[in-house]
């Protein structure tokens, strides 16, 4: 892994937006059973990796890009997704040396320590083998033996099922240990060091529950709205990206619903592709690439691939 | 939290080892809360030394780096992970290491008494001795690159491996006492790992790991009055001597790697 030579292939221009959740060298309970932590010297090399590619741009250039000329080389930025410490921690010095910023999507709730993130208790109760007790109760809302627990919570995402979670996760804990979990989001005074060092502060929902499925369409606007509150009196100023949590199964329903509620900003996905002035500009609408967590070829096969399914 | 499995195997992975009984240790020495730092001398000692100072800036007075073999950890992988932040870190760094043969000798202690730290926290380097911790009017730490109490002594992140334990590839962040690893645990957690990570580039991560740990612990303490800790009970656990990793242990964990046997054990607890 560590004297990778790889073949530096060339990319269509554009703006790739790399998308990661935590960078830290810690993967614990509540993160492990779910992935996508990226070790700090993994993130270095990404970031060296494709400044030898395109030209590193903040969020706010690589849309001024967007809007105003042709983009005519590869541009890269990164987009960190719920807010987690690592990201001030570990991402914010190394995009500082490389002379660009980041965009961190926060749910109001983690950052003001009034909901843990339910996926993350899923992860806890996965860790200490408890997820008999959350499967026995999931056997009412149709879970057969041999379902995943990961993919069913999200199909059948409800309040029960979140309380379910919630029950074991507390049974399972103790005070101290809920309280000492929040550790790992970033604070208001965080969001408002990383605003201060240039970074787009995004709303990413106020409790990350899967609203852009169909079963959970009725709270979108309410989800987001309750975090653009919280925006606003942390940063003074409303956010202007609405990012889309758990887009996975995301529907033209779910577009016309964000559509009907975000105002003037852009509605953010994941997708896997390239934004380019046609393809943006007129809905309004940016899309990322889920950085792949490995080896340097890897990462770059998956630029390729992404490279090649966005472009004509 | 601690629950038992099926196969009756005790599982905990909290990121505070709340299995063990918690108790409190008073901070009471008057004065500035000042930091000295114990390393070995190899890049990961650095980096340690180097995070201190650029978390606590002039509150860090000294760095005592122990001279010895190389042993564990191989360099290239060190300068791979970390070489680069390093540098930077080199940059803004206004101490430079005291190089000490042995961290017990009268000149040491002596010169560590003169500083008065309130903190001393360490980094592999050696064991260390009473008259040294009796200089420190605080609290000394230690970041010790195993998972407290079940993995203690050498080698640690070598038998996790060996025992296929994943969930308890970790660093602690503990009491420095004469004991081996046995002080008090103040924090504790689990590493982050990839799937092409070798046995080197794992013992690296959790050292970095710790690193972190520790300027949690401190940044924690130093507006503090008491810290929360944990008592390792007497007996638990295994202690590893050095000795003990033979070729035949370090042959098996190699196997395993060779199988990708840590990429199915990533996949395997992401899976449910």
């Amino acid at each position: 892994m560590l004297m990778e030579q790889i073949e530096r292939k060339e990319l269509s221009p554009g703006w790739y937006i790399l998308l990661y959740h935590d960078i830290s060298w810690e993967e614990n309970a509540f993160l492990r059973s779910i992935g996508g932590t990226c070790p700090p010297d993994v993130f270095r090399r990404h970031v060296k990796f494709v400044a030898g590619l395109g030209e590193l741009v903040s969020i706010q250039e690589g849309q001024r890009r967007l809007i105003e000329k042709p983009i005519d080389k590869p541009l890269f930025s990164f987009w960190f997704d719920d807010g987690l410490s690592g990201v001030i921690k570990n991402a914010l010095p190394v995009l500082e040396q490389a002379g660009t910023t980041g965009a961190v999507s926060i749910c109001s709730c983690f950052v003001n320590r009034s909901e843990f993130f339910w996926r993350f208790k899923l992860s806890y109760l996965n860790s200490i083998d408890a997820m008999r007790f959350l499967r026995s109760r999931l056997k009412k809302h149709g879970f057969q033996p041999g379902n995943s627990v990961r993919t069913f919570t999200l199909d059948h995402f409800s309040p029960d099922i979140a309380g379910y979670i919630d029950e074991l996760f507390t049974r399972f804990t103790t005070l101290h240990q809920r309280q000492d979990a929040y550790r790992m989001f970033m604070d208001s005074h965080a969001v408002k060091t990383l605003m201060s060092h240039g970074w787009v502060i995004a709303n990413h929902t106020a409790r990350h529950y899967p609203i852009s499925l169909e079963h959970s369409l009725h709270l979108l606007g309410a989800e987001f709205n309750e975090c653009e509150a919280a925006i606003e009196l942390v940063c003074q100023s409303p956010s202007q990206y609405w990012v889309i949590p758990f887009d996975r199964k995301s529907s033209p329903k779910t577009v016309a619903i964000a559509d009907s509620v975000r105002g003037d900003r852009y509605i953010v996905w994941v997708r896997d592709k390239v934004n380019t002035p046609g393809l943006c500009n007129a809905e309004r609408m940016l899309y990322r690439i889920v950085a792949p967590i490995g080896s340097l070829q890897h990462f770059m096969d998956k630029l390729v691939k992404v490279n090649a399914l966005s472009l004509p | 939290m601690t629950t038992v499995t099926k196969q009756g195997r005790k599982v905990k992975s909290d990121m505070i080892p709340s299995e063990l009984t918690p108790g409190k240790i008073k901070l009471t020495g008057e004065g500035e809360r000042t930091i000295v730092v114990f390393t070995g001398n190899q890049l990961r000692h650095d980096r340690f030394a180097l995070r201190m100072q650029h978390e606590f800036g002039h509150r860090v007075i000294g760095w005592f780096q122990v001279q010895c073999e190389a042993g564990k950890g191989e360099s290239g992988v060190e300068e791979a992970l970390f070489a680069d932040e390093v540098k930077v870190l080199r940059k803004g760094a206004h101490l430079k290491p005291v190089v000490v043969s042995d961290p017990d000798a009268h000149e040491v202690v002596d010169q560590v008494r003169e500083l008065a730290p309130f903190f001393m926290v360490t980094l592999g380097g050696a064991i260390y001795s009473e008259p040294l911790l009796q200089c420190v009017r605080g609290v000394a730490l230690n970041q010790h690159d195993g998972w407290c109490p079940e993995y203690k002594g050498a080698n640690t992140v070598d038998w996790t491996f060996y025992h296929r334990d994943i969930a308890h590839l970790g660093n602690t962040v503990h009491i420095l006492t004469s004991g081996m690893d046995a002080g008090p645990v103040v924090r504790r957690s689990s590493v982050c790992l990839v799937d092409n990570d070798t046995r080197e580039s794992c013992f690296a991560r959790v050292v970095a790991l710790g690193t972190e740990l520790m300027c949690e612990v401190v940044a924690e303490a130093l507006e503090a009055d008491e810290i929360t800790v944990y008592d390792q009970p007497c007996g638990s656990g295994c202690t590893y001597l050095n000795h003990e990793l033979t070729p035949e242990v370090i042959k098996a964990i190699d196997r395993d790697f060779q199988n990708g046997w840590l990429s199915f054990e990533l996949s395997r607890v992401r899976r449910f």
